[in-house]
């Protein structure tokens, strides 16, 4: 409970901020709506329009976008960071795309995955997958040494070694890089809803929002988008305190 | 006798005095770069702007809605194509926001809008899209006119044929790939598209003939206007930069080599910009009673379509300069 104290107040303190900067018409008020009036045309959209829909398909397509990238980032990235000297031939091309911005790939996947669902979904699992195969590479080359050598003193083979003391080395970071992906995959969904063609989703309803000059409600389906990658971040966050308590030790 | 108080005065006044009357009237407009901002260009070009006692401060921002922002900020004083539908949308929710002078009209003569199949495609009218997997342009107005005009031909979106937004940049290259049978596309990626290879022209001026009734109507989709403040300020400004603007509309009617601008400035390359269709500059001063009802048969469309959020009578943002 004591937790959620620190959070809840930055949350109020930006509130606060925003209702403020209305309040003295920082802006025109037809740009920058007041918190009540973005609450009150975003519970609208809830009640009488798509955005709960919209907000089921961002979900859906981040969710599907960064299992593919887990699926791909994880085995890869742990067999990559076992032999380092691979990596290291790979490196170039891991950075090389992950400093790439995912949205000037769009015209590549839509040559190679058409212009459906899969369009979407691949740019973001492509554009996670690589911050989770660095993460989960790095991981397991930054494993403990003294941890390596006792295990192989004792007898254990390549694969022991592998399964049984680099995969917990690394889990950690390997987490790390999931909760990055999911971030980024929200982001990249969103963004590829928005410029790639999509009838639905948060991204798409911010732009015939701003179309429309709904302000109240573009600026409601943003603060969406934000909240449902805070909470994303906070479910991961949780899910290694639980699950690698030996981080760090 | 000369008497040295007022000679001292007059000299010392007369720097101020002599640069007040050479200095040009600065306006800051907001452009979005297509060719219908040519004859903002055009004027730049020829000189017009600086005979006229103005010094545009233009800027380009990507979209309508940004341009918008801008004149309402007050960060833009004037704009050289907004989109007629989006300023509509914003004076209905706030009177006097921006004010057209001048209006580009569009129809199968004047063709920016249309429909686009691919090369070897056996369809020869637009009811000949039964089945097919249509790309259309991007945003709630383009999708819904596109809709629309299949609608007239008896075609229902879903029933008869899938319709999925492209940014224009992908229309040609999406078309070539053969992902989609036919496009709802505008100028001028429909000419470059021609001439590659990659498509060809089924019909344009679609919103004339079958939205607005009749082949020969203008759809006035977009054009130059000021904002309201600006407007009501500096009107002798605003009234120099409408002359110069109406002087430019002149010389691409009847000089062919104001084209070479679209490629000094708008990044088109000389062989385009020498065919590529334009759009029909007109001065709202010019516009008929027919080009007015053109007008209102135009925004009222956008409301049925839901694009537009209310009903406007358009002689509230357009003013004759």
């Amino acid at each position: 409970m004591k937790g959620l104290v620190a959070p809840v107040l930055g949350a109020v303190g930006f509130i606060a901020l925003w209702w403020f900067a209305t309040l003295v018409e920082l802006a025109d008020p037809v740009l920058l709506p007041s918190p009540a009036e973005t609450f009150r045309d975003t519970l609208a959209a809830f009640r009488t329009g798509p955005l709960g829909h919209d907000l089921t398909r961002t979900i859906l397509r981040t969710v599907q976008a960064f299992l593919i990238a887990t699926a791909i980032g994880v085995p890869l990235g742990i067999a990559l960071g076992a032999k380092e000297s691979v990596y290291r031939s790979v490196e170039f091309v891991v950075d090389f795309f992950r400093s790439t911005p995912a949205s000037a790939l769009f015209p590549l996947f839509l040559i190679l995955f058409g212009v459906g669902e899969g369009t979407k979904i691949a740019v973001a699992a492509f554009g996670a997958a690589l911050v989770i195969l660095f993460n989960a590479a790095y991981g397991v080359m930054n494993a403990r040494r003294t941890r390596v050598l006792a295990a192989r003193v004792m007898g254990a083979g390549e694969a022991r070694i592998l399964w049984d003391v680099l995969l917990w080395e690394a889990l950690p970071q390997i987490l790390v890089g999931m909760r990055a992906g999911i971030s980024l995959a929200l982001v990249i969904v969103v963004v590829a809803e928005m410029f790639i063609g999509s009838s639905d989703g948060l991204g798409q309803r911010v732009i015939v929002a701003q179309s429309l000059f709904e302000s109240g409600l573009m600026y409601g389906v943003i603060f969406l988008a934000g909240a449902l990658g805070y909470v994303l971040n906070l479910a991961f966050l949780l899910m290694e305190k639980r699950f690698v308590h030996w981080s760090g030790r | 006798m000369i008497q040295r108080r007022p000679l001292l005065l007059g000299t010392l006044a007369a720097p101020f005095v002599i640069n007040e009357a050479r200095a040009a009237d600065t306006v800051k407009v907001a452009i979005f770069e297509a060719a219908s901002t040519l004859p903002y260009f055009v004027a730049l070009a020829r000189g017009f702007f600086t005979e006229a006692g103005i010094a545009p401060q233009g800027f380009a921002l990507a979209n309508h809605p940004l341009i918008v922002q801008a004149l309402v900020a007050g960060d833009a004083e004037a704009c050289t194509n907004l989109v007629t539908l989006e300023g509509a949308n914003i004076n209905v929710r706030r009177p006097n926001t921006v004010l057209y002078f001048g209006l580009n009209g569009q129809n199968a003569r004047h063709q920016m809008e249309q429909f686009v199949v691919r090369a070897n495609s056996t369809a020869t009218r637009l009811a000949d899209l039964r089945g097919a997997r249509i790309l259309s342009a991007p945003g709630p107005a383009n999708m819904a006119a596109a809709r629309g005009v299949l609608a007239a031909v008896g075609l229902q979106d879903g029933r008869d044929y899938t319709l999925v937004e492209q940014p224009m940049g992908m229309h040609i290259g999406a078309m070539q790939s053969g992902q989609f049978d036919a496009a709802y596309t505008l100028e001028p990626v429909a000419t470059i598209g021609e001439r590659a290879g990659a498509m060809k022209r089924l019909e344009a001026g679609v919103i004339a003939t079958y939205l607005l009734g009749r082949p020969d109507a203008q759809a006035y989709a977009g054009g130059p206007g000021f904002s309201g403040r600006f407007l009501d300020s500096r009107r002798d400004v605003a009234n120099r930069f409408a002359q110069a603007w109406a002087r430019a509309i002149e010389a691409i009617r009847t000089d062919p080599t104001t084209r070479q601008v679209l490629t000094s400035n708008l990044n088109t390359p000389a062989d385009l910009a020498a065919v590529m269709p334009l759009q029909a500059f007109t001065m709202i001063r010019d516009f008929t009673p027919q080009d007015r009802a053109d007008l209102q048969k135009f925004v009222d469309i956008g409301v049925q379509m839901g694009v537009v959020r209310s009903a406007i009578d358009v002689g509230t943002f357009i003013r004759p300069l």
